[in-house]
């Protein structure tokens, strides 16, 4: 891909809505000592350009498992994946590291939790992120020394021009975590996958982050899969959101109309159980008990044990994932009764 | 320290049970410069009441929890227990002292011993404070603190590897309040669980309090969760406090700037009305790009706030009521500040029109 190739909207071609990634049936499973685990199981979207779509779930929901999957991270993990993981036509499923590296970073970049310890401490910033740029995107040096800047520009770092010879430990957790976006994008990826990247930071630090990848995103077209196991972090980022429990996605759809109108008991119980639903301690309604860590272990419905719905029929078959409203499928026998409230 | 009045939740006369006193940690940074970790904080709690510090990293208050736990010996300050000054305890005074202080850490993960089964983690500590469980009645306590924490009672047996951070945390509870502890200081003790998690443990703790009638101090960054459970907020900024009152007080007034972004970032599950919020108080690289600015002359918070004048840069505005405020703020502006309401976000004031009807109400 050319460096000098425009940013913005160019990628969103509106005569050719086709997906840019389209996950069909995928599933994961894991070889432990206990068995093997199906960490993934049937889960299915697809995202545009400019898209930006939340996995949310608990842990051990299959969330961020289903976002290492596509840039084949968890082969190294032993993971065995089934289905099909399609970006820009090409199915990404069966491809050896090699392959692999040359879309990792240029066309699909990931930031995670702990990226901003990643960092290197005994090279500058600025070292780093031109790095990047010189290796991988081809850059003559005193290209990359510009494209750093309005980088690090771009992710709000003040003082830049003073700041890129300064090293990670000169910079907050926050700051870091802005210099590990800057890197993620520097090769103007068409997919960012961003896994819990706030989780470690302080609520102010986090707010800014969410913004900054939201417009980020918006700016430049690329599509965004963001892993939160937090109602109101997805709110922040996405337009629209998958809701995965027990390695399944249980209820998928626009943001705004999930959280208005959910139609699984579990997306109806996440909302109920959040700190920002409440006013007093007495009106948080928590959800009972604890997912399963085998998914296989629980019958029928996965939810069923804990769902306060539940009849007799969740426990015998699952339900399966069916449009409840047009583009928002849920996974429940009872969709309709709680989309309507009348259960 | 200003005496909070309108105290809600307890009765008049009632004393403290925990008091801190102008209490200051100065640790030595690099090149022999000082780190004022916590520089002059005075806090109360009493029975059955909930005091929450709430800050950011580096504001203080894991330093000043540790204080609290005489895990480090504060530079100078008095704390109080009943009365008693607790930094001027022998070594034997200290063990008795930390019977009745009890601590829940963030990590579950890292507070349990990973090897231990349930039972063994819930009555070492009994081993150590002796005579608080006679022998005889370990296994029976340990069955009333298991089902006191919503743990079957086959967990006993079982060492925490297994369990969940939720379960996990539960048994750091157990262990806590089976020393029947007169205060709990917990610092961010579920901000390490998943969200739908935290209600649970929230409202265990919630409901031990009010059956123990325990103190609780209640470290978080979390402004949408210490909304919903405490009844005196004391916000600090590296190494100070800023601004404190009753939880009603400082939702529904903030009088600092600081106070008010701290609002502004908090979780939220309404749709952004972007009106309601003023983006200069919020500016997000603004909040960001962490303190650089020199805290012995001035405001601490000059260099990330919206308000600044030239006086802030020569005065240290101090904790103080301000015409027209009905709780203690340091901030130069700090009627002005509560007067702008500039917010209405989950966690925010229910309504900016409350500044209106509410502002001049004592």
């Amino acid at each position: 891909m050319s460096m000098a190739q425009s940013v913005g909207l160019a990628h969103a071609d509106e005569t050719l809505p086709g997906p840019l990634l389209r996950v069909s049936d995928l599933n994961v499973s894991f070889t432990t000592e206990r068995g093997t685990v199906r960490a993934v199981q049937g889960v299915d979207f697809s995202l545009r350009a400019g898209e930006s779509l939340a996995l949310l779930g608990e842990s051990g929901s299959g969330k961020s498992v289903t976002g290492k999957t596509i840039l084949g991270l968890t082969g190294s993990q032993g993971a065995r994946v089934r289905g099909e993981i399609v970006f820009d036509g090409d199915n990404l499923v069966g491809w050896d590291e090699d392959r692999l590296n040359r879309v990792r970073g240029t066309d699909i970049a990931m930031v995670f939790q702990d990226s901003l310890d990643s960092l290197n401490p005994v090279f500058s910033v600025g070292a780093q992120i031109t790095e990047t740029l010189r290796v991988r995107g081809g850059l003559s040096r005193e290209d990359a020394r510009a494209r750093a800047l309005t980088l690090l520009r771009q992710v709000g770092i003040p003082d830049a021009e003073q700041r890129l010879g300064d090293y990670p430990y000169q910079f907050s957790g926050g700051m870091r975590q802005r210099i590990c976006i800057a890197i993620a994008i520097a090769l103007k990826p068409r997919l960012l996958i961003a896994d819990e990247p706030t989780t470690a930071l302080d609520v102010t630090v986090q707010a800014g982050i969410l913004d900054l990848i939201r417009s980020l995103q918006q700016e430049t077209g690329m599509a965004l899969i963001f892993v939160t196991h937090d109602l109101s972090v997805a709110r922040r980022v996405a337009d629209t959101v998958a809701v995965m429990y027990s390695g399944r996605i249980v209820e998928t759809g626009a943001i705004r109309e999930l959280f208005r109108h959910p139609a699984h008991p579990y997306t109806e119980a996440l909302l109920r159980s959040h700190p920002a639903a409440a006013r007093h301690w007495e009106e948080l309604a928590p959800i009972g008990g604890s997912a399963p860590d085998r998914a296989d272990q629980v019958s029928g419905c996965r939810f069923h044990p804990r769902c306060p719905i539940a009849r007799p029929e969740c426990a015998e078959s699952e339900p399966a994932l069916l449009d409840i409203r047009p583009g928002h499928p849920s996974r429940c026998f009872f969709a309709e009764e709680v989309l309507n409230g009348t259960y | 320290m200003a005496r909070i009045e309108n105290t809600i939740a307890t009765a008049p006369g009632d004393e403290p049970v925990l008091r801190v006193d102008d209490l200051h940690m100065h640790f030595k940074g690099r090149h022999g410069s000082q780190v004022r970790a916590v520089d002059g904080v005075s806090i109360e709690v009493r029975r059955g009441e909930t005091l929450a510090i709430v800050g950011e990293s580096g504001s203080g208050k894991s330093t000043l929890a540790r204080a609290l736990m005489r895990l480090i010996d504060p530079t100078s300050g008095r704390v109080y227990f009943h009365g008693q000054d607790l930094l001027a305890l022998r070594k034997g005074q200290v063990r008795e002292l930390r019977r009745n202080i009890q601590m829940i850490f963030q990590d579950p993960y890292a507070s349990l011993h990973p090897l231990q089964t349930t039972s063994e983690i819930v009555t070492e500590p009994w081993r150590i404070h002796r005579g608080v469980v006679p022998r005889a009645d370990f296994s029976r306590r340990v069955a009333e603190l298991l089902s006191q924490v919503g743990l079957p009672q086959a967990y006993a047996s079982m060492p925490p590897a297994r369990l969940s951070g939720g379960e996990r945390q539960r048994i750091a509870i157990a262990r806590a309040i089976g020393l029947s502890p007169e205060v709990l200081v917990l610092d961010e003790p579920v901000s390490a669980l998943d969200v739908s998690i935290q209600a649970q443990v929230i409202k265990l703790l919630m409901r031990l309090q009010q059956e123990l009638q325990m103190a609780y101090v209640f470290i978080s960054h979390d402004l949408a969760l210490v909304r919903l459970i405490a009844d005196h907020v004391v916000v600090m900024y590296r190494g100070r406090i800023v601004e404190q009152g009753t939880a009603e007080e400082v939702y529904s007034r903030p009088a600092h700037p600081y106070t008010q972004a701290l609002l502004a970032a908090a979780p939220s599950l309404e749709e952004e009305d972007e009106d309601a919020i003023d983006e200069k108080a919020t500016d997000p690289v603004l909040l960001d790009r962490g303190p650089s600015v020199d805290i012995s002359v001035g405001c601490r918070f000059r260099d990330r706030c919206w308000r600044r004048e030239a006086r802030c840069d020569t005065d240290d505005p101090r904790l103080v009521r301000h015409e027209g405020v009905d709780h203690d703020a340091a901030c130069h502006f700090a009627g002005e500040v509560a007067r702008s309401g500039i917010l209405n976000n989950g966690a925010g004031p229910a309504r900016v029109t409350m500044t209106t009807t509410e502002g001049g109400a004592r």
